[in-house]
C-alpha cells in the first residue's frame, strides 16, 4: 500500500486496515489545505497534539507536509513513506499527520496512565534506595540513566511480539560488558518469535539454554540500584515494556543470597545475615526430609532422649511419618497460595483457620504430631529468607521429602549429589552457575556467600570475563587489564 | 529424546510416589521398635537368660518422665535370647542405644568370651557399650529402683561414665577395650564389679511400676502382657517391682574384677582401684585418706589429688625386666582430724609429715599391686605388651615368664598444690 | 584437545576423592595382614604413586601437554593406542567394583539397620552414569564442591578418633620384619594408585603457575591424612582392628562428645557418603573417557550407559559375595593393576616432541 496525492484516499487506506472505534480521524483545514490527524484515543495527549500540531499549522498558515516538518516545533517528527510502518507507529502511540502528499508525518504525543515509582513489594529493605521499576520502560530507563551517566552506557531497543510489539531495551556498558556476551544476547533476542510478551519472565524463558530446568538461569530485580550495579560488574540488563521486573544476565546461584542492603549495612551484620540465609535454605529444603528419614530408617542418629520425645509425640498418629509430613506441607502450600489470592477482608479469618484449626486442632485430634507441625512451620519460614529461590526450593523440598520417605537418608544424599552435579554442569552465557565455588575463583569469593569489606572489592568479578577488571583505585577513564 | 526423557521421569515419579505413600518394604515401624538401653546377662540352666531394659516413652501430656520395662528371655546363646524377645513380643530389639551390659558373676566364672565376642562382632550394638559384672542377678539390678534416675541403667551410666570426668573411683571398660586387651600379648581384662546398696531414700516416682518382667522360655509360649502405665500400680508381676517397698538402691562400682587368659584371676579393692587409676590415666578427682604421726599425735588427713603425672616403663637391665613406676601427684588437704587451725590451713597445705606418709602409702599400694599381678599371673600392668612394644629384642626370651622374673622400682613424689 | 579442566580442579579431585575409597573395608584388611605395621604398605604405595606423578610430570614436559592418547598415537600408532586404551577401560572398570561393593556395605551397615536388603543403594548407579555422561569438565567442578565436603567430614571423623587412639599400639615400628607388607600393597592396589588419573588429565588442562607443586601437594596431603586415619584406626582398635568391617563409621564412636550428645558423627558420615558416590564414579568416568577417545564423543551416552549397566549387573549378581569378589580381584587382577597402573605410563616417555608417525 502506498500513499497518494489525495487526502481522502490516504485516509481511506487507514480506514480499510484499522477498524477500531478508538482510532480517531480528525480532519481540519489550514488556509486552503486539508490535513488529517489520526491518533489512538487512549494513548495520545490530545491537548499537546492540538496545541503543537493543529493550532500551529493553522496559525502559521502551513499548506503542505514539507513545511510542517520544517516549521512545527515538535520533537521527534519523522517522515514515513510506508503505510504499514505508519500503521505500526500509530498503534505504538504515535500521532499521524496526513496531507495530500505521498508521505505522512509521525509525531510522538504518547501519554498513558501508569503506576508511580514506589518501593517494590518483592525487595523491601530497611536501609538503602527504595525506588523500584514500574511498567513503563521509559520511566525505568530514566531511573537507570540517573544512576549511570556515562557515554559507555548503551541501550539497544528491540521489538518483540507479533501482536504486542513490545519494546525491549538491552542495556550494557560497552567498556565493561564482554562483547561476546552482548552479541550472544542480541542474537537470542532477535530470534524470538512469539505473539506477545506480557512480562519479562517470558523473555527469560525464551533465551535461556535449558528451558526445562527447575533452577532460575537469569537474574531479575525490581530495583534500579541493583540493576545498575549489576551492569557495572559486567552483566547486561534487559528492560521490558509492561513489566516492572528487569532481567540481568549472566546469572550465578550465589546472587540469590545477596541483597542490596548487604552493601549498605555493617559488614559483620551483612555476613551474619548471608550465613543465616544459607543455613535457612538448607533447613527449609532438607529438614522435613531428614526428619522423616530419621524416623523411618535412621533411629540411631537421633539422641536417645530426643528419640523418646519423638516416639511419645507420635504415639497414636494414624499416618505414616512420610505421609504425615507430606500432608502437612501440602496444607502449608495451600494456605500459602490461598493467602496470596484471598481478598484482604477475609485474610484474617484465613489466618485463624490456618493456625488454630489446622495446626492446633489437628494435633489435639491426633491426626498429626507436634514435631511435624513445628518442622513444617520452621521450614516454611526459612524458605522465605531468600525469596528469590522460593519457586525452585519449594518444589525441591517436596522432591527431597518423597525421596527421603522412599529411600531414606541415602536417598537424600543421592539426590543432593545429583543436584550438585547438575548445577555444576549448568552454564549461563558462558558463566558457570556455581561460580565462584565451581570453578573456584578466589578473586570472586570477596562477594559471594561471604562478603568482604566494600573498599576491598577492587576488582570486578573475574568470571564475567570483562576486560575492564578494576572498579576501584584506577584513574578516571583508565581501562585497566 | 525429550519426550522419552519425560516418560522416564513420569515413570520414576509414579514409582517414587507409590513407594513413598505405601512405605511397605517390611520396614520396622518406630513404634514396634524396642529401644533397649541396657542388657543384663544371667546364667540359665542351659545357656543364658537375657534381661533387656527397654525405655518406654510416655505421651508428653501425661508425664514428663520416661519409664522402662524389663523383658527376659532364655536361650543357649545371646543371639537366640534376643531373637526370642523379638519373636514373642513382636518388637524389634534395637540395641544401638544399649550403653550398659551387666553380667552376673556366675556367668563370668565359666567361659564368657563367646558373649563378649558376639557383642563385638555384631554391628547392632556399639562397641563403646560399658561392660560390668554384678554381684546379684543382673535382672534384679535392672529391675531395682533408684533415687538417681527413673531408669536404673541410666543411674548406672551416671556412675560408670563418671570416668569421663577423670575420677579414680571406677575402672571402666567397654566391649572394645576388654576384647582388645584380652587379645593383646598381656591377655588380661577388667570389669567394674557392681554391688547394690539398699538405702532408705525414697525411690523416684513411677520407677519400677513397669519393671515387670515376663519370663519367656524356649518351650512355653506364655505371654504375659505388660501392666498399664499407671503411676502407682504396684502391680508388678514377677521379680523386680519395688514400688511396694520404700527402699531404693544405690550402686557401688569401686571394686574391680580382673581376668587373665579368659578367666577370672583376681580382684581390686576400692583403694587398689584408686591406685591403679592413678597409674594409668590422668585424674582430676581422687580422695585418699592418710594416717600419720605429728608432734606425738596421730592424725588422719583426707587428701584430694588435683593432678597426677605417671610413668610406667619396662626396662631390661642385664637381662632382668624392671618395671619402673614413677608417680608424681599434686594434692591438697581437704580435712584433718583432730583439727587444729594453722596458718597453712587457709591454703589447704599438707605438712611434710603428711606428704611423706602419703608417699609411703602410695609406694606400698603400688608394690602391693605389682605383687598381686605377679602372684595371680594377671598382667594388668601390661608388662608383656610393653616388652613387645618397647623391648622387642628381648621379647622371645622373656615373654613366657616375665612376670615371675619381674623386678620393680617405684618412685612416688607428692607435692602441695600451692 | 579441548581444555576442559583446570589445575585447581585436578587438585580438588585428589583432595575430594583420594581418601574416600580407602577408609571403608581396607583398614581392616591392612590390619589383618600387617598388624601394627599397617603403615608400611601405605608408605610403599605412596612412594610408588609419587613416582607415577613424577612420570606424568616428565611426560607432560616432554610432549608439551598433549593427551596420553595423542602421545601414544604419535609415537606408537593408532591401533596400539586403541589397544592400550581398551586395556585401561577394563582396568578402570575393574577398579570400580570393589570400592562400589564397599560403599554398599558402608551404607547398609551404617545407616540402615531396620531395613532388610532393599535396593537402597542401586540408584547411586544412576548418579555414576550421569557423572560419566557429563565428562571431565563437570567432574572437575563437582569435585571442587566435594573437596570442601570431604575435608569437613574426614577431618571431623579423624578429630573424633584421635583422642581415643593409643598410638603406642603401633610399636614396635621396625622390629619383627613384615614380609607381608609388599604383598598387602600389591593386593590392595584396587583401592590405591589414584595418581594414574593424572595421566588421563594430560592435555585437558592448561598448566598454571606452580601447577606441579600444587598437584603434588594435593596428592600428598590427602594420602598423609589417609595414613593418619589408618594409624588412628589401629590405635583405637588395636588387636580387634581386623574385625571392624566399616572403619570410617567406627573410628569416632569412642569420642566423649558422642557418648554425651549422641551419634552426631553421622553428619560427617553422610557428608562422606555424598563425596563417596563421586569417588566411586571416578574410575567409571575415566573408563568412559578412554572409550570415548576411541569411539568418539558422539557415543558418550551409549558408552556410559553400557558401562553402568555392566556395573549394575555385577552389583546385583555379586554384591552379596563381597569377600569372594575381593579375593578374585586382588589376586587375579593384581598383574593388570601393576601393568596399567605403573608400567604402561612409561610408554608416554617414548618418542620426542611433535614426533608424528603414520599408523
Amino acid at each position: 500500500m502506498k500513499f497518494e496525492n489525495n487526502l481522502q484516499k490516504n485516509i481511506q487506506l487507514f480506514k480499510n486496515v484499522l477498524k477500531s472505534d478508538d482510532i480517531i480521524y480528525y480532519q481540519f483545514s489550514a488556509k486552503q489545505s486539508q490535513f488529517c490527524v489520526i491518533y489512538v484515543d487512549s494513548v495520545t495527549d490530545k491537548n499537546e497534539a492540538g496545541k503543537l500540531v493543529i493550532k500551529a499549522i493553522q496559525e502559521q498558515n502551513i499548506t503542505n507536509l514539507e513545511d510542517c516538518q520544517k516549521k512545527l516545533q515538535i520533537p521527534a517528527v519523522e517522515k514515513s513513506l510506508s503505510v504499514t510502518d505508519t500503521i505500526t507507529a500509530l498503534l505504538q502511540g504515535k500521532t499521524i499527520l496526513l496531507g495530500a502528499e505521498k508521505f505522512c508525518l509521525t509525531c510522538d504525543f504518547y501519554s498513558y496512565q501508569m503506576r508511580a515509582v514506589a518501593e517494590p513489594p518483592t525487595s523491601t529493605i530497611v536501609r538503602g534506595p527504595r525506588e523500584g521499576f514500574n511498567e513503563s520502560i521509559k520511566t525505568n530507563l530514566s531511573l537507570v540513566r540517573r544512576r549511570i551517566k556515562t557515554p559507555d552506557f548503551i541501550v539497544k531497543n528491540f521489538q518483540v511480539g507479533k501482536y504486542s510489539k513490545t519494546q525491549i531495551s538491552l542495556c550494557y556498558l560497552s567498556s565493561i560488558a564482554p562483547e561476546s556476551l552482548v552479541n550472544d544476547v542480541i542474537a537470542k533476542l532477535s530470534s524470538i518469535n512469539i505473539d506477545s510478551v506480557p512480562d519479562s519472565s517470558y523473555i527469560s524463558k525464551l533465551i535461556i539454554k535449558r528451558k526445562t530446568s527447575l533452577f532460575k538461569q537469569i537474574g531479575n530485580t525490581e530495583k534500579p540500584d541493583i540493576f545498575s550495579q549489576k551492569l557495572l560488574e559486567g552483566r547486561v540488563g534487559i528492560l521490558v515494556d509492561g513489566s516492572p521486573i528487569a532481567l540481568t544476565l549472566p546469572y550465578m546461584f550465589v546472587e540469590d543470597f545477596q541483597s542490596s542492603e548487604d552493601y549498605f549495612i555493617n559488614n559483620y551484620r551483612a555476613n551474619m545475615v548471608r550465613a543465616i540465609r544459607v543455613i535457612s535454605l538448607i533447613i527449609a529444603v532438607l529438614l522435613p526430609a531428614i526428619f522423616v528419614s530419621a524416623q523411618l530408617f535412621h533411629l540411631q542418629v537421633i539422641p536417645l532422649n530426643f528419640l523418646l520425645t519423638i516416639v511419645s509425640s507420635i504415639k497414636g498418629i494414624p499416618l505414616s511419618p512420610s505421609f504425615e509430613m507430606f500432608f502437612t506441607l501440602l496444607i502449608f502450600e495451600i494456605l500459602n497460595e490461598a493467602s496470596v489470592r484471598m481478598p484482604k477482608y477475609v485474610g484474617m479469618a484465613l489466618s485463624i483457620v490456618g493456625a488454630l484449626v489446622l495446626g492446633d486442632t489437628a494435633v489435639k485430634a491426633g491426626i498429626v504430631s507436634t514435631p511435624t507441625i513445628m518442622i513444617m512451620a520452621l521450614s516454611g519460614i526459612c524458605l522465605y529468607t531468600a525469596p528469590e529461590v522460593v519457586d525452585s526450593m519449594s518444589v525441591l523440598r517436596l522432591v527431597f521429602l518423597i525421596i527421603a520417605g522412599t529411600l531414606g537418608g541415602y536417598g537424600v544424599i543421592m539426590l543432593a549429589t545429583y543436584i550438585i552435579i547438575y548445577l555444576c554442569s549448568l552454564d549461563n552465557f558462558g558463566v558457570p552457575f556455581l561460580a565462584p565455588y565451581a570453578p573456584f575463583i578466589s578473586n570472586d569469593l570477596k562477594d559471594s556467600l561471604y562478603m568482604d569489606f566494600v573498599p576491598n572489592m577492587k576488582k570486578r568479578p573475574k568470571v564475567l570475563g570483562s576486560d575492564n577488571k578494576t572498579r576501584m583505585g584506577a584513574k578516571n577513564n583508565e581501562k585497566t587489564n | 529424546m525429550n519426550y522419552k526423557r519425560g516418560k522416564v521421569f513420569i515413570l520414576l515419579f509414579i514409582f517414587c510416589m507409590v513407594s513413598f505413600f505405601t512405605n511397605d518394604f517390611e520396614l520396622i515401624n518406630i513404634e514396634k521398635t524396642a529401644i533397649i538401653v541396657a542388657i543384663g546377662i544371667d546364667k540359665a540352666e542351659e545357656g543364658v537368660e537375657i534381661s533387656a531394659q527397654i525405655a518406654i516413652p510416655q505421651a508428653t501430656n501425661q508425664s514428663t518422665t520416661n519409664e522402662d520395662a524389663i523383658l527376659s528371655a532364655k536361650a543357649k546363646t545371646i543371639y537366640g535370647a534376643l531373637e526370642n524377645i523379638s519373636l514373642q513380643t513382636g518388637w524389634y530389639p534395637k540395641l544401638t542405644f544399649c550403653n550398659v551390659i551387666i553380667i552376673n558373676k556366675e556367668v563370668i566364672n565359666q567361659d564368657f568370651m563367646p558373649i563378649i565376642n558376639y557383642f563385638l562382632t555384631t554391628n547392632r550394638i556399639q562397641s563403646s557399650a560399658v561392660l560390668s559384672v554384678c554381684e546379684q542377678k543382673a535382672k534384679e539390678v535392672l529391675s531395682s529402683s533408684t533415687p538417681l534416675d527413673y531408669i536404673s541403667s541410666f543411674a548406672l551410666q551416671k556412675i560408670l561414665l563418671r570416668n569421663i570426668d577423670r575420677t579414680s573411683s571406677v575402672l571402666i571398660t567397654n566391649i572394645q577395650d576388654f576384647y582388645s586387651n584380652m587379645l593383646s600379648h598381656s591377655r588380661f581384662g577388667y570389669m567394674p564389679y557392681i554391688k547394690s546398696i539398699q538405702t532408705d531414700d525414697k525411690p523416684k516416682e513411677n520407677s519400677g511400676s513397669n519393671s515387670q518382667s515376663s519370663n519367656y522360655e524356649n518351650e512355653q509360649k506364655e505371654i504375659v502382657p505388660l501392666s498399664s502405665q499407671s503411676a502407682n500400680s504396684g502391680g508388678g508381676q514377677g521379680q523386680g517391682g519395688n514400688t511396694q517397698n520404700e527402699q531404693s538402691t544405690l550402686y557401688d562400682a569401686s571394686e574391680t574384677l580382673l581376668f587373665s587368659n579368659n578367666k577370672l584371676a583376681c580382684a581390686f579393692t576400692s583403694s587398689q582401684t584408686n591406685c591403679y587409676n592413678l597409674l594409668t590415666k590422668p585424674i582430676k578427682e581422687c580422695f585418699l585418706s592418710v594416717e600419720y604421726e605429728a608432734e606425738g599425735k596421730k592424725k588422719n588427713t583426707l587428701v584430694s589429688i588435683i593432678e597426677n603425672f605417671y610413668k610406667v616403663k619396662l626396662k631390661i637391665e642385664n637381662g632382668i625386666p624392671i618395671l619402673k613406676v614413677e608417680l608424681k601427684i599434686i594434692c591438697e588437704k581437704e580435712e584433718e582430724t583432730p583439727s587444729s587451725y594453722q596458718e597453712e590451713d587457709k591454703w589447704s597445705i599438707l605438712s611434710n609429715d603428711a606428704l611423706k606418709a602419703l608417699e609411703s602409702k602410695l609406694n606400698e599400694d603400688i608394690a602391693t599391686l605389682i605383687e598381686l599381678s605377679k602372684s595371680s599371673n594377671c598382667d594388668f600392668f601390661m608388662v608383656k605388651e610393653k616388652l613387645y612394644r618397647f623391648e622387642p629384642n628381648h621379647y622371645y626370651k622373656l615373654e613366657k615368664n616375665i612376670l615371675q622374673l619381674l623386678d620393680y622400682q617405684i618412685k612416688v613424689e607428692c607435692k602441695n598444690h600451692h | 584437545m579441548k581444555k576442559q579442566i583446570k589445575t585447581g580442579q585436578i587438585c580438588a579431585i585428589f583432595i575430594a576423592l583420594l581418601p574416600l575409597t580407602k577408609v571403608v573395608c581396607a583398614p581392616s584388611y591392612f590390619a589383618k595382614n600387617c598388624g601394627e605395621k599397617l603403615w608400611q604398605p601405605l608408605i610403599i604405595l605412596l612412594l610408588l604413586d609419587l613416582l607415577l606423578l613424577l612420570t606424568c610430570y616428565f611426560i607432560y614436559k616432554k610432549h608439551d601437554n598433549k593427551s596420553f592418547y595423542e602421545i601414544l598415537i604419535s609415537v606408537y600408532g593408532k591401533p596400539f593406542a586403541n589397544g592400550i586404551f581398551i586395556l585401561y577401560a577394563i582396568f578402570f572398570f575393574a577398579k570400580t567394583v570393589v570400592p562400589l561393593f564397599e560403599q554398599k556395605i558402608f551404607i547398609e551397615n551404617t545407616f540402615y539397620e531396620t531395613l532388610p536388603q532393599a535396593p537402597v543403594f542401586y540408584p547411586a548407579l544412576i548418579i555414576i552414569f550421569y557423572l560419566a555422561l557429563k565428562g571431565l569438565k563437570t567432574f572437575g567442578r563437582t569435585c571442587q564442591i566435594a573437596s570442601f565436603i570431604t575435608a569437613i567430614g574426614f577431618l571431623l571423623i579423624i578429630f573424633l578418633g584421635i583422642p581415643s587412639a593409643d598410638y603406642e599400639s603401633l610399636l614396635p615400628l621396625f622390629a619383627f620384619s613384615n614380609k607381608s607388607a609388599p604383598i598387602c600393597a600389591l593386593t590392595a592396589l584396587t583401592y590405591f594408585n589414584d595418581a594414574i588419573c593424572l595421566l588421563f588429565f594430560l592435555g585437558s588442562f592448561k598448566a598454571e603457575k606452580k601447577s606441579e607443586f600444587k598437584i603434588f601437594l594435593s596428592y600428598l596431603i590427602p594420602f598423609l591424612c589417609v595414613i593418619l586415619f589408618y594409624v588412628t584406626f589401629y590405635g583405637i582398635f588395636d588387636y580387634v582392628a581386623l574385625s571392624r568391617k566399616v572403619a570410617i563409621s567406627e573410628v569416632g564412636i569412642f569420642s566423649v562428645a558422642l557418648i554425651n550428645v549422641g551419634r552426631f558423627d553421622h553428619i560427617a558420615l553422610f557428608l562422606l557418603a555424598l563425596s563417596s558416590i563421586i569417588a566411586v564414579s571416578l574410575p567409571i568416568t575415566l573408563s568412559t573417557h578412554c572409550l570415548v577417545q576411541i569411539f568418539g564423543e558422539n557415543n558418550r551416552l551409549t558408552i556410559s550407559l553400557v558401562l553402568t549397566l555392566m556395573l549394575f549387573g555385577v552389583c546385583v549378581t555379586l554384591s552379596a559375595k563381597y569377600l569372594m569378589v575381593f579375593e578374585f580381584i586382588s589376586k587375579y587382577f593384581a598383574p593388570l593393576f601393576v601393568l596399567c597402573g605403573y608400567l604402561l605410563p612409561l610408554l608416554g616417555l617414548g618418542g620426542s616432541n611433535n614426533e608424528l608417525q603414520t599408523g
